[in-house]
């Protein structure tokens, strides 16, 4: 039963994401790791808009969900390791990233907070560019990576598709399509994984990519 | 609704330029400002006059250099030490009973060669003035000048008896024009500038004048509005019908008629309900995003904004803080903020062009220089 309680309870909710993704928007810009943390703010402004309903031709359609969505958040890499090609130069690389998060909206006031069995989508996508370097030319290359939900997970897939899962490649592989040589990326696998929310995604991409930068930022913002 | 501005030049009693100046702004304004015109004088005998003339605002030249007192010597100070006797007074005013000096707008109203000479680089006389006109905007655009001063005296009052109440958020919203669970949306940090327990008039004002109204961030004015909705407004017959589509989205607040501005999570809002789209206007670019929009709004007379070699990319968020040029922030360049540049506002880019103009920008991360270096000219 949704009562007058429970709206203010799940406001509140909403607007607990909305600080966390203002603060982190703020520490990002504060020790200089994203030049840009805009697209975190925005995030943050829409965890109380409006209230979406799956439409007809979604699973669960009619159903009530929120959300927010973190779009081509830069983020300033530090050298990587043992990178194949061994020619790949990571100075200066940037990696982006590309967070959806949609949650149902709870029944009563007891699920506001279950995020995993409300969880409705959560789309990521990770990827990093840098230059090849072969006889003095620079060649761009780039890594891709994503978690995705399979949101249609009744339909028949040519191959396994967990509801959750991480996976190599995707479309952020599309703008180097015709450049690739050397390298196969299939479809498979798609490795099931735990859902994730936005915080906890940029966590896990930091804490692999970021280098040095990690266990201050650890520091700064994951105390509890 | 008449305003009265008294315009303090020391050029009032001799030269045409001052007059016409007031006349001009006057007539753009559609009879809604009256501009009196007054010189100097000695420090006291000014203050005298504003004191018992109350206006509704002062417009205040700078440089006093052509001015004498009554007994014909230089006058020993300039518009900005005038200012800050005036914020002085008015402060005092507040928290001292038998000190009552009238609280109103002062903007800064000189020619920019006077503010170069005066001013630039040094920042310390920013936060005297609640807003400034460039006289030479007069003569090219005197309408949105007039706007801006009638809209600041307009509601000054309003913003007076804001600074004397408690800042609830009730209070802040009605201030600010939105609804109070909206406050949630614009971040509390953002916010703080205007929650400040005994603060002045002036010192709220400026904040909203240049800090919240004055940079874009979850607000942000018409040409950045054009460009996020991905259509060039400039060669658009239906602009004028688009925008009057969002004013659901409009800043309504103090200060509103003078800065017409749109809240960006309300943007973002109109996109989901009316757009309807399955995807974000920052994931698509200028042509998906205008096809989606004439296609639900009905409204095919929209240009999107074409694609640039100055500027490359497709997916525009961003103006170019020099060229103005739309940027696509995936090939944009953006620069660390400026000294007291906050957090929650919007960083500022530079096009591919004017980056490669100012290559040793300091604002300029390495990181952006390496990048820089390594794209090909066009």
């Amino acid at each position: 039963m949704r009562t007058r309680e429970f709206w203010a309870a799940f406001d509140q909710y909403r607007d607990e994401r909305a600080d966390e993704l203002f603060e982190m928007a703020s520490t990002l810009s504060d020790v200089g790791l994203s030049p840009d943390a805009a697209p975190i703010s925005q995030a943050a402004s829409q965890c109380r808009s409006a209230i979406k309903v799956a439409a007809s031709n979604q699973p669960d359609a009619g159903r009530e969900y929120w959300g927010y969505q973190i779009d081509g958040l830069k983020i300033n890499l530090e050298d990587q390791r043992h990178l194949r090609p061994r020619s790949t130069v990571m100075e200066g690389a940037r990696g982006v990233l590309t967070i959806t998060v949609h949650e149902y909206v709870p029944q009563n006031e007891h699920e506001i907070g279950d995020s995993y069995a409300l969880l409705r989508q959560f789309n990521t996508d990770f990827y990093v560019d840098a230059v090849q370097i072969i006889e003095d030319r620079e060649h761009p290359v780039r890594a891709a990576w994503h978690l995705d939900t399979h949101l249609y997970s009744t339909t028949v897939s040519r191959s396994a598709h967990p509801r959750f899962h991480f996976q190599i490649g995707g479309e952020r592989l599309d703008e180097i399509d015709d450049r690739i040589r050397g390298v196969l990326v299939p479809e498979a696998p798609r490795i099931p994984c735990a859902p994730f929310e936005a915080i906890c995604f940029w966590q896990l991409a930091l804490a692999h990519f970021g280098g040095l930068i990690w266990p201050t930022l650890g520091t700064l913002m994951f105390r509890g | 609704m008449i305003k009265t501005y008294l315009l303090i030049d020391d050029e009032a009693d001799s030269a045409v330029s001052v007059a016409l100046h007031a006349e001009q702004l006057s007539a753009a304004s559609s009879g809604t400002l009256k501009i009196n015109v007054r010189n100097p004088g000695s420090m006291q005998d000014i203050l005298q006059f504003v004191a018992t003339s109350k206006p509704d605002g002062l417009l205040l030249d700078v440089a006093f250099v052509n001015s004498v007192t009554a007994d014909g010597a230089p006058i020993p100070y300039d518009g900005i030490s005038l200012a800050q006797q005036i914020r002085t007074l008015q402060t005092r005013g507040l928290h001292q009973q038998g000190t009552n000096f009238p609280e109103f707008p002062i903007i800064r109203f000189s020619q920019p060669d006077v503010i170069k000479q005066y001013i630039t680089g040094d920042t310390t006389s920013e936060d005297l003035f609640d807003a400034e006109i460039d006289k030479p905007d007069i003569i090219a655009n005197p309408e949105q000048p007039a706007r801006l001063a009638f809209s600041i005296a307009a509601d000054y009052p309003k913003l007076s008896a804001y600074a004397r109440k408690e800042a609830t958020d009730e209070i802040l919203a009605q201030m600010l024009g939105c609804p109070t669970d909206f406050l949630t949306r614009i971040g509390a940090r953002a916010l703080l500038g205007l929650r400040r327990d005994g603060a002045p008039t002036h010192v709220l004002s400026r904040y909203l004048t240049s800090t919240l109204l004055g940079r874009s961030g979850p607000l942000i004015d018409e040409s950045l509005l054009a460009v996020r909705l991905g259509v060039d407004r400039i060669s658009s017959n239906d602009w004028p019908a688009l925008r009057n589509s969002l004013k659901n989205a409009a800043y309504t607040g103090v200060f509103g008629y003078g800065y017409p501005r749109w809240w960006m999570p309300l943007v973002l809002d109109w996109w989901d309900s009316d757009v309807n789209s399955e995807s974000a206007p920052s994931r698509l670019d200028a042509k998906e995003r205008v096809s989606q929009i004439s296609e639900r709004t009905n409204l095919h007379g929209l240009t999107p904004l074409p694609e640039d070699p100055f500027s490359p990319g497709k997916r525009f968020w961003h103006l170019c803080s020099r060229s103005n040029r739309p940027v696509d922030p995936a090939f944009g360049f953006p620069l660390m903020p400026k000294w007291g540049q906050e957090p929650w506002q919007d960083v500022d880019y530079l096009c591919l062009e004017e980056a490669r103009r100012d290559r040793l920008n300091p604002r300029l991360a390495g990181t952006e220089r390496k990048r820089l270096a390594s794209m090909r000219e066009v």
